[in-house]
């Protein structure tokens, strides 16, 4: 199983891994809370895509409307995704603004990228389990590549 | 729930049938195309369950069918083919796939392998600067505002117009390269701006060009109506519709599943999301749909155009690709099977009409549709003919490819993108492009064996041979 560690100044617990799938790819992610729940989920994409960074900085702001937390835990990435590949732009910082659970606004901070290794064509709601566990929040997420 | 062998009818010894009374949801018998081989590789995954499920579907049609090269997908499994009534049957993105309108494209040249050789590595390299692939680097034409709602209206006929191909390449594409019920004002402004700078692109993932020669050809007939011969260089290209095809299936899935509490649909998995289709969710899904798939079209159009130049270049003015065929195998349509309209979802799978349907060109009216069947990198692909049989049992449809059987991440332990790399060029097929991880993950060993899949088709005779294809050149996105 590979893991993808990165550490951050306020957690050094897993903040996400990538699960075998015949054809696709699962993501498991965790938070100590909702929030980080959802920026480590945004890390974990960034990561599996692998960017070759440029020089250029960016900002974007995102809101998404869902009709639970699971779905917007999904439709937040696919709307990452999707501002990705506008832009040609890969994200290092997320900023949560305001979150519930339905709705989340949240500014991205990073940078124009000139390609990425890997390819993400959608995030799907296959399997899609998000819980909390033993005081953190894990959610599983397969995405269709 | 979950079937079992024994509990599965054996019609064939390439077919195979859940019966309808197996579970009360579903509404008509699941049949599957495989070997006893396959068979077993089927179980392993929820390829069955899913397809259960979609056998459940309000609206569908006499039977659901999954073929050899299935797995498990988003709702409805990969390799998956339903037909549902109209007008209110259901129409499901997840029936369609996210890749809307990923297909296949064969050209021929008239040149033998030996006479070029030598050039393949200078070909390939220069198919890989012409033909923009990976992720993040756009293509060279950007189609915006009323020039992109011209090519989601017109698909490879609008590229045709403008100057990047010749109208026989048209005629040898499924639905002449374009679906007339598109309308681009149901294809949202974020699925347009993503899709602006993508058309003549490759992609990444699985999508690929290959070079490939004439290995075998199992019917002259069929070869010569084909125009193909032996050792003849041919080019394969795969590809979809990109970025804008996966917002459109994104945002419409994430419509359907508002709006289905209203319809009272109920279904036995989410994530077969799906609305009537003479609802305007519905309708609007499918104008969307048929927007991308002329993406799609138009995409494999520009980058035909780009790899012709690609041969000049290398080869001199004289090296020609003509367009044998191209074949949708994310999609759905309106088709008439049995004195039925219905419309045939197929997902992972393939249209194989039979001989003297009125839909296929001229020149293949007495062998049959084309199917090009795409192997994974290094392997054998092939070409196939729809049958007279396919159109009675299977809704003029066949498998897409080989389909995967392990995972990536399995893939990746097992292989290394540097060695893959080695041992395709030390058997003579060039490579470029992709990362090592790519590479890997898309290596032979990961995928079904394509010639087991292909002779699961043609014993159950849903499809028939016309010649099979080795890679000579890659270039992967």
């Amino acid at each position: 199983m590979f893991l993808f560690i990165i550490t951050m100044r306020e957690s050094r617990k897993k903040q996400f891994e990538f699960l075998p799938h015949p054809a696709d790819v699962k993501m498991r992610v965790w938070g100590k809370n909702k929030a980080e729940l959802m920026r480590n989920a945004v890390l974990g994409v960034m990561n599996f895509m692998r960017p070759e960074y440029g020089e250029e900085k960016i900002s974007r702001e995102v809101r998404v409307e869902s009709l639970d937390f699971p779905t917007l835990l999904v439709d937040f990435l696919s709307e990452v995704l999707a501002q990705a590949d506008l832009g040609d732009e890969a994200y290092e910082e997320i900023k949560i603004d305001d979150m519930t659970d339905k709705t989340i606004s949240a500014t991205f901070f990073g940078r124009k990228v000139k390609k990425f290794e890997d390819d993400i064509k959608a995030v799907t709601y296959h399997d899609l389990t998000v819980e909390k566990k033993n005081d953190r929040w894990e959610a599983v997420v397969t995405f269709d590549i | 729930m979950l079937p079992q062998k024994k509990d599965l009818k054996k019609i064939n010894d390439y077919l195979w049938e859940i019966p309808k009374d197996f579970w009360p949801r579903m509404k008509v018998p699941a049949r599957i195309y495989a070997s006893e081989k396959i068979l077993e590789g089927i179980f392993r995954d929820r390829s069955l369950e899913q397809l259960m499920n979609v056998a459940a579907m309000p609206g569908v049609v006499d039977k659901v069918i999954v073929m050899p090269d299935a797995h498990e997908g988003y709702g409805f499994p990969i390799g998956g083919v339903a037909a549902m009534k109209l007008p209110d049957g259901l129409i499901s993105p997840g029936g369609v796939g996210y890749d809307i309108n990923c297909g296949v494209r064969l050209l021929r040249s008239g040149l033998n392998y030996s006479q070029i050789k030598k050039e393949i590595p200078r070909l390939v390299s220069q198919i890989q600067r012409d033909v923009p692939s990976g992720v993040g680097r756009g293509g060279r034409e950007v189609f915006r505002g009323e020039a992109m709602d011209k090519i989601l209206a017109g698909g490879a006929r609008r590229v045709v117009e403008i100057g990047f191909g010749e109208k026989a390449d048209l005629e040898y594409c499924e639905s002449g390269g374009v679906l007339e019920g598109a309308d681009a004002s149901k294809v949202s402004v974020k699925a347009k701006a993503r899709g602006a700078d993508q058309v003549g692109t490759l992609g990444a993932g699985n999508h690929f060009i290959e070079i490939q020669r004439v290995e075998t050809i199992f019917d002259k007939e069929a070869a010569n109506r084909l125009g193909l011969f032996q050792d003849q260089i041919i080019l394969m290209i795969h590809t979809g519709s990109r970025g804008l095809g996966h917002q459109v299936a994104t945002e419409y899935i994430q419509l359907m599943m508002r709006v289905m509490p209203k319809y009272k649909i109920d279904l036995p998995d989410r994530e077969l999301a799906a609305s009537p289709f003479d609802s305007p969710e519905g309708q609007d899904y499918f104008a969307a749909m048929q927007g991308a798939a002329n993406f799609a079209w138009a995409n494999r159009q520009l980058i035909t155009h780009l790899v012709r130049g690609s041969f000049q270049k290398i080869l001199g003015e004289a090296a020609k690709l003509n367009t044998v065929y191209d074949v949708a195998h994310n999609i759905a349509k309106l088709e008439k099977h049995n004195g039925q309209e219905l419309l045939i979802h197929r997902k992972g799978a393939t249209r194989a009409f039979g001989p003297h349907h009125p839909e296929i060109p001229a020149a293949y009216q007495n062998i049959g549709q084309p199917v090009i069947i795409p192997g994974s990198m290094g392997t054998y692909s092939y070409v196939l003919l729809g049958t007279e049989q396919s159109m009675k049992e299977a809704f003029g449809s066949t498998c897409h490819g080989a389909g995967r059987t392990m995972s990536r991440h399995a893939a990746l332990r097992l292989v290394r993108g540097e060695t893959l790399k080695q041992d395709l060029e030390s058997r003579g097929i060039e490579v470029r492009g992709g990362s090592w991880r790519g590479l890997a993950e898309e290596a032979p060993i990961a995928y079904k064996d394509i010639d087991a899949v292909v002779e699961t088709v043609v014993g159950a005779g849903i499809a028939r041979k016309a010649a099979r294809l080795a890679p000579v050149g890659v270039v992967k996105g």
